[in-house]
């Protein structure tokens, strides 16, 4: 029940805003690449020919027949160890995201709706955090706190959620002067009520496409982790799958080309993703420019 | 009757709007003659913008379906004119155009002197153009023009940066100049200022222009003729006395009448305030 | 202007002891012993251990702790560090040069590049070019920049052999004089290009959307209705205006790029602060990792005051509004 539901979301079942979404510019191609990316590694064993740690065949051959992206310096089947170090990649980027989303956005919600110090001293810590590279962070982070899997995960959100919430929080101080937030109020309903029920379904699109940018960049910031072998080193990854490549790089080039590939594959995915619903919910803001006439 | 120095017929203009087809204007005819004022008075909606947007081909980034009809400027026929023909013109003694808001069509980041002697390259030299800049803003009743000229946009008021624009409409030269809704942005006083600056123009330089406005008492103060537009068509031309005592249309009518009330609104209120 | 600039430096001081505080807190919450970490992967004889505490005021307070690592930091006492025997302050005066030599010429061809392919872009007649643009700077921003530098040196320096793979300069060489500067600088072609390649793609992006956004602007009509040509059109008013909103974004991608340092520098192997920062976190040489972390700080927060002094300078708005008080 609430006040908002049709004031400024676009009217549909989620049906409907598929399908729009399906009509934009890129976000078709977004949702393809990352359906298909989450059922390959979701199904990895039924598309791997073997199993991660097998290293039962010859190493170091090219691309061929029984193994079509060819092995590794280990003997494993490139494909394989790809399906399944998709699997850890694609988890830490959605974990990453989701945690900094959900810790990020919290605290720009509380910032946004309730403003005054809070809000202040929030600006003073994204302004902290946006001056140091995102990897910089993380690598103090990984040699304060060592890198097994969730402590990279919470190393990459410790560096993504002041962006998150720096989002959440322009989007609360836009929103809550709207009028049917003003009403709300007016009526009496509790700012639980208010937070939840009436301005987060409102930002949920720009909030959307945050996260999935947020999703993308987690996955980037990953494969550098890994490829500077500090990632954990008992869960096989992309950017551990480049730092194995980088030795090899003159004798068996499969090795760098294709986790390389599968990893620019899904961040655009997510990429276009954001791109199509930005294009859902804001017509002008990408798409063709005005035309100049001569 | 002379040959008109502006003529439409039949001028259409349909555009592309989220998938359906906007008849914007559909079949005007109208006719400036060298020295007149003519109005083009209707409600937003009613095409009047965008039919005057199409006559001096700057239309607005809209998806056009159908643009055709005729326009015919001193002989040459502006709609299908080579852009080369088309800037010589803009450049020199052709069509010019005043737009509605004074703060973006200005631009922030360039000087006023700068701006206006873009508009002024058909003259020989620099020495040329300082003078030319300084008499034209004359013109438009911007006296300390030394000043005026090294500010930035943003540094002065919105009168006076109507007044610029018309003056940058006027450096060219023009023999008509096309104002849309010239006034609107601005309040009352500077409204007054302006449409006295824009008849001194019409009266001395014996300038054509073509109002385009929602305001019928700058009409009644300008123009010697008037079209009435609704839909995307004309529905009532006149020279102005005769629409104003009496008008043939019902919905030109309704229109003077609502306007009236609304000047007979303001003027109680006025009276009963003092 | 000057007011709006001493604002500004003001709090990039205060953000600048905000990081060194963070830091020194965070530092301050490892489990474990301090020395130990201090030192690194290596055995505390006693008496190095006693000097250290006795040095870094260990059994002091908090407050004191605090203050004595601040006041060694603004003598240039960064440290010293067990794992390389030197100064934290030498060791990263001799490599950041050199990381600023990669990352800053990368950098600013990046920027200049990516403004033209951003410009083109948007104002194009020709929808197809637009679409092949945007295509490709899509493609180049979702590869991971150090995947770029693989394939550069897979193509350029493995397969057609015109190029080094990898370090600063030869082990040996006989050149002299231009010689050895173009030997020299083979060598940093392919590294400076995948700095190119990453800021591009950032800028480009950011400058089409720029430009669409002035082509849609009151002004731009202004100028077709005075007959300025297409190119007078482009060149007089859309560039301008659309560069202001990108050089805000050039403070926070000079970030970016020192980001980069730390990836690249590891692809070909180039001694400078990015490779510095692995090796340090490798070794666990703490003193090393914080000198990196608030070089890389000050770095940015300068880069940023200067893009603040240059966006006033440009956008009269600000410049001239502030002057007239």
């Amino acid at each position: 029940m609430s006040i908002a539901s049709s004031a400024s979301l676009s009217p549909g079942a989620p049906s409907g805003l598929l399908r729009r979404l399906l009509a934009t510019r890129f976000g078709g191609i977004g949702v393809v690449i990352l359906l298909a990316i989450s059922i390959l590694s979701v199904f990895a064993p039924w598309f791997a020919s073997n199993g991660p740690m097998d290293i039962g065949s010859p190493s170091l051959q090219p691309p061929s027949w029984p193994h079509p992206l060819g092995t590794d310096s280990l003997g494993r089947d490139v494909r394989s160890v790809l399906l399944y170090a998709g699997r850890s990649s694609l988890t830490i980027g959605f974990s990453a995201a989701a945690m900094a989303f959900l810790i990020g956005g919290t605290i720009g919600a509380l910032a946004g709706y309730f403003r005054g110090s809070p809000a202040a001293v929030l600006l003073r810590i994204t302004d902290l955090f946006h001056t140091l590279p995102a990897i910089i962070i993380v690598l103090f982070s990984v040699s304060l706190m060592g890198s097994s899997f969730w402590l990279q995960v919470a190393a990459v959100a410790l560096a993504i959620w002041p962006i998150e919430a720096r989002i959440v929080y322009g989007q609360f101080i836009a929103l809550s002067e709207r009028e049917f937030v003003l009403a709300a109020r007016a009526a009496g309903l509790s700012t639980f009520h208010v937070i939840f029920r009436e301005i987060l379904p409102n930002a949920l699109p720009t909030v959307i496409v945050q996260v999935a940018l947020d999703a993308s960049t987690a996955i980037l910031i990953e494969a550098g982790l890994g490829f500077l072998g500090l990632s954990d080193p008992t869960v096989p990854s992309w950017g551990e799958m480049l730092n194995r490549g980088q030795e090899f790089l003159e004798l068996a080039w499969w090795m760098s080309v294709f986790p390389g590939m599968a990893i620019c594959i899904a961040v655009l995915g997510f990429n276009l993703f954001a791109d199509g619903v930005t294009e859902m919910f804001n017509p002008r803001a990408s798409g063709v420019p005005p035309k100049l006439e001569g | 009757m002379d040959t008109p120095l502006l003529s439409a017929r039949d001028v259409k203009v349909h555009l592309r709007v989220h998938g359906r087809i906007v008849k914007a204007v559909d079949g005007v005819d109208l006719d400036v003659q060298p020295g007149q004022c003519v109005g083009v008075v209707g409600e937003s909606g009613s095409g009047k913008s965008t039919l005057g947007r199409a006559m001096t081909r700057l239309l607005p980034n809209v998806e056009i379906a159908e643009l055709s009809g005729s326009v015919r400027f001193g002989g040459e026929e502006v709609l299908t004119m080579a852009p080369e023909r088309l800037r010589a013109l803009r450049r020199h003694r052709g069509l010019s155009m005043v737009f509605q808001d004074p703060l973006s069509y200005l631009n922030p980041t360039l000087r006023i002197d700068r701006q206006l002697a873009e508009a002024l390259r058909h003259l020989p030299d620099r020495q040329a153009v300082r003078e030319t800049s300084v008499e034209l803003l004359r013109q438009v009743g911007l006296d300390d023009s030394q000043r005026i000229l090294r500010l930035y946009p943003h540094e002065l008021s919105g009168g006076m940066r109507q007044r610029i624009l018309i003056a940058m409409a006027l450096a060219p030269d023009p023999q008509i100049l096309v104002a849309d809704e010239p006034t609107t942005a601005l309040d009352a006083t500077v409204q007054y200022q302006v449409i006295q600056t824009l008849r001194r123009l019409n009266k001395q330089r014996n300038l054509a222009m073509l109002i385009i406005t929602h305001d019928f008492g700058m009409v009644a103060e300008l123009c010697d003729r008037v079209y009435v537009m609704n839909g995307g068509k004309i529905v009532e031309a006149a020279d102005v006395f005769t629409l104003f005592d009496a008008p043939q249309n019902a919905y030109t009518a309704s229109l003077l009448a609502a306007a009236r009330r609304l000047h007979q609104t303001k003027a109680l209120g006025t009276a009963a305030a003092t | 202007m000057l007011r709006h600039t001493a604002g500004h430096l003001a709090q990039a001081l205060l953000l600048l002891v905000g990081v060194v505080v963070a830091i020194f807190c965070l530092l301050q919450l490892i489990p474990g012993d301090p020395v130990q970490a201090m030192v690194g992967d290596m055995p505390v004889p006693p008496a190095l251990r006693a000097a250290l505490e006795q040095r870094f005021h260990l059994n002091d307070s908090f407050g004191e702790r605090l203050f004595s690592y601040l006041s060694n930091i603004l003598h240039g006492d960064l440290g010293y560090s067990m794992n390389y025997r030197r100064p934290v302050l030498d060791i990263l005066a001799e490599r950041f040069p050199r990381t600023l030599l990669l990352a800053g010429i990368g950098y600013t061809f990046g920027i200049l590049i990516g403004i033209a392919i951003g410009i083109h872009s948007a104002v194009t007649p020709h929808r197809a070019v637009d679409r092949a643009w945007s295509s490709l700077v899509l493609i180049g921003y979702a590869m991971p920049t150090f995947w770029v530098g693989q394939l550069l040196v897979l193509v350029f320096s493995i397969h057609l052999g015109w190029l080094p793979t990898q370090g600063m300069g030869p082990m040996i060489s006989r050149a002299s004089g231009v010689d050895w500067l173009l030997e020299r600088a083979t060598y940093l072609v392919l590294p400076i290009a995948t700095y190119t390649i990453l800021e591009t793609t950032r800028v480009a992006r950011f400058m089409r959307a720029s430009v669409s956004e002035t082509l849609g602007q009151g002004y731009i009509v202004t100028a077709r209705q005075k007959g300025l040509s297409r190119r007078e059109v482009i060149l007089g008013h859309v560039v301008r205006n659309s560069i202001l909103p990108v050089i805000t974004v050039m403070g926070y991608s000079f970030g970016t790029a020192m980001g980069g340092a730390v990836l690249l520098e590891t692809v070909f192997s180039y001694p400078g602060v990015g490779s510095l920062m692995v090796e340090a976190v490798r070794a666990r040489d703490t003193q090393v990792i914080v000198g990196v972390v608030i070089l890389v700080a000050c770095s940015v927060v300068v880069m940023n005051i200067v893009v603040d002094l240059l966006y006033a300078w440009l956008d009269p708005r600000i410049r001239v509004a502030a002057a007239r008080r």
